[in-house]
């Protein structure tokens, strides 16, 4: 079976760092319970993952916006990865605006999910150092989980 | 341009191994030489080197360690696809007049690992890092779609595992059951334990010659017809927009047909990429072996097997065989050889006139293809 997590790699120099990384406000906004990423300010196009240029006009003249909370459920899964007597609830979801994403679901069970659900992103952070988010579903009483979630980097 | 052909091929087994990486690429590259004895190694003039190892200078060091002082060493790293890269590498460098007998050289050391850092660049996988995520993921949308079944699934694990069980090299060397396929433990749902491929060391090692260098040293070289390459991004979130379908795989494809002349009912022996069982059912539709929806049903009416219109994975495939990073596509051409030479054994697919190769990398957005053919036009 595959588990290919990861570690930290102890000599990356550090995405997260202002000074050595054009994608530091990425970490900084996970940290702060938003997930950003870079608007074109000539093209308009929405870069993700974050991008200090362009890729559809090679402008270098980009915005940090957050991306649309609200998605559809494309695909959904238990994991057991990890975990074999609590499976975590792993999705991909496409956002409002058509960007995708790998994530997790709190607050629900696998048996009340379904193809096109509308979700909304909950806790965002960094776990690990690693970027790390859920989402739940709409119009679910509000879970007590859903805060941020900021661990030792 | 000159012609290329595979003159040798070598394997060092696949599975766990008490071996470092130093090990495995002797191992390999030992059994890739002395596959030809009538080419010494001080005649090789290029070295590559296929892996995903966190070490530098590993083509230089793998050289030494076989005694090859060649013109060129240097390395190929591109995931899982690392193989197939480099063969497509070491064609361009031989096919240009650059140099002309090239040892491709595919290594991996995995098992050592609890975790492996290898993933991390993807932020769009919002730290859900297991590959098997994004296999579930188009198994679904398959399933969705077309009604594709478990059980159809699981045949490409119960094929695949029948024939590494007759394949030394490989890493699983038992044949399995459907019943015991369908009541393996989940992983990701809908993926179960033997719907994935496993973590493998190994290396496998190719020679690669130009046309008259293959013809004075072998009998029965294999030519390169055609190939293709596609790389349509990195990360999860921006490849394969409509989950069933792989572009890269059928650009790559479509450009290895065009080049070989030769079209997918042509091809009679392929190697494919089987991360995952629902790989190898998406892989039958995008190479054109069925169509669009019904790579279910090939797998069911044995089409893929041996005997059947296309034999595919017939080493073993990834879930049979093992997935050795760099040492992954590398393999395939080595059973590309052995079933063109007639010594594949009990996995003999009669006589071949077209052989493919299909090598991938990370959630399926890198695509290499390769045709071989028993005649250099
Ligand atoms: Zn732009």
């Amino acid at each position: 079976m595959v588990e290919i997590a990861t570690r930290k790699q102890p000599n990356r120099y550090p995405w997260e760092n202002k000074k050595q990384s054009g994608i530091y406000r990425f970490f900084d906004g996970l940290e702060k319970g938003k997930l950003l990423s870079t608007k074109c300010k000539r093209c308009h196009h929405f870069n993700w993952p974050p991008m200090i240029v362009c890729t559809k006009c090679l402008s270098d003249q980009v915005l940090w916006r957050e991306l649309p909370k609200g998605g559809q459920i494309i695909a959904y899964s238990l994991s057991y990865i990890g975990n074999s007597q609590h499976p975590e609830l792993i999705c991909t979801i496409e956002l409002s605006n058509g960007l995708r994403m790998l994530g997790r679901i709190i607050g629900s069970k696998y048996k009340d999910l379904s193809y096109g659900l509308k979700v909304t992103r909950k806790n965002v952070g960094l776990v690990e150092g690693r970027p790390f988010w859920t989402y739940e579903l709409v119009g679910r009483s509000k879970s007590k989980e859903g805060k941020t979630v900021t661990q030792s980097r | 341009m000159n012609r290329v052909a595979l003159v040798a091929g070598g394997l060092a087994r696949f599975g766990k191994r008490e071996a470092s990486w130093r090990d495995l690429a002797a191992e390999g590259g030992k059994a890739t030489l002395e596959d030809l004895p009538e080419l010494s190694p001080e005649k090789i003039d290029g070295v590559i080197v296929a892996t995903a190892d966190e070490e530098p200078y590993l083509a230089a060091v793998a050289s030494e360690i076989l005694g090859i002082k060649p013109k060129i060493a240097t390395r190929v790293e591109n995931l899982c696809s690392s193989g197939g890269t480099a063969i497509t590498v070491a064609y361009s460098l031989i096919s240009s007049g650059l140099i002309n007998k090239v040892l491709v050289l595919g290594v991996e050391k995995m098992c050592h690992r609890q975790t492996v850092p290898l993933l991390e660049w993807d932020f769009t996988r919002g730290g859900v890092l297991m590959p098997a995520a994004w296999g579930a993921v188009y198994a679904q949308k398959h399933m969705e779609k077309f009604g594709t079944t478990e059980e159809q699934l699981a045949l490409i694990s119960v094929k695949n595992h029948r024939l590494s069980s007759m394949n030394p090299f490989a890493h699983f060397q038992k044949p399995i059951t459907l019943n015991e396929v369908m009541s393996s433990r989940h992983v990701v749902t809908p993926l179960k334990l033997y719907d994935c491929c496993s973590k493998s060391d190994g290396a496998a090692g190719v020679i690669l010659a130009g046309e008259d260098e293959a013809r004075s040293l072998t009998d029965t070289p294999v030519w390169i017809k055609g190939l293709g390459e596609s790389s349509q991004g990195a990360t999860f979130g921006n490849v394969n927009p409509e989950y069933v379908t792989w572009p890269c795989v059928k650009i790559a494809a479509k450009e290895a047909y065009q080049t070989a002349r030769v079209e997918a009912n042509k091809i009679d022996l392929a190697m494919l990429h089987d991360a995952f069982t629902i790989n190898e059912i998406i892989e039958y539709e995008d190479l054109g072996f069925a169509r669009k929806g019904e790579g279910g049903r090939f797998i069911e009416q044995g089409q893929s097997e041996i005997g059947g219109k296309v034999a595919v994975n017939t080493h073993g495939g990834l879930i049979g065989v093992g997935p050795p990073i760099g040492a992954t596509g590398v393999a395939q051409a080595v059973e590309i050889l052995a079933q063109f030479r007639g010594t594949a054994g009990k996995r003999q697919v009669g006589r071949v006139e077209n052989g493919l190769t299909l090598n991938l990398s990370a959630s399926v957005s890198t695509g290499n293809v390769i045709i071989y053919g028993r005649n250099s036009h």
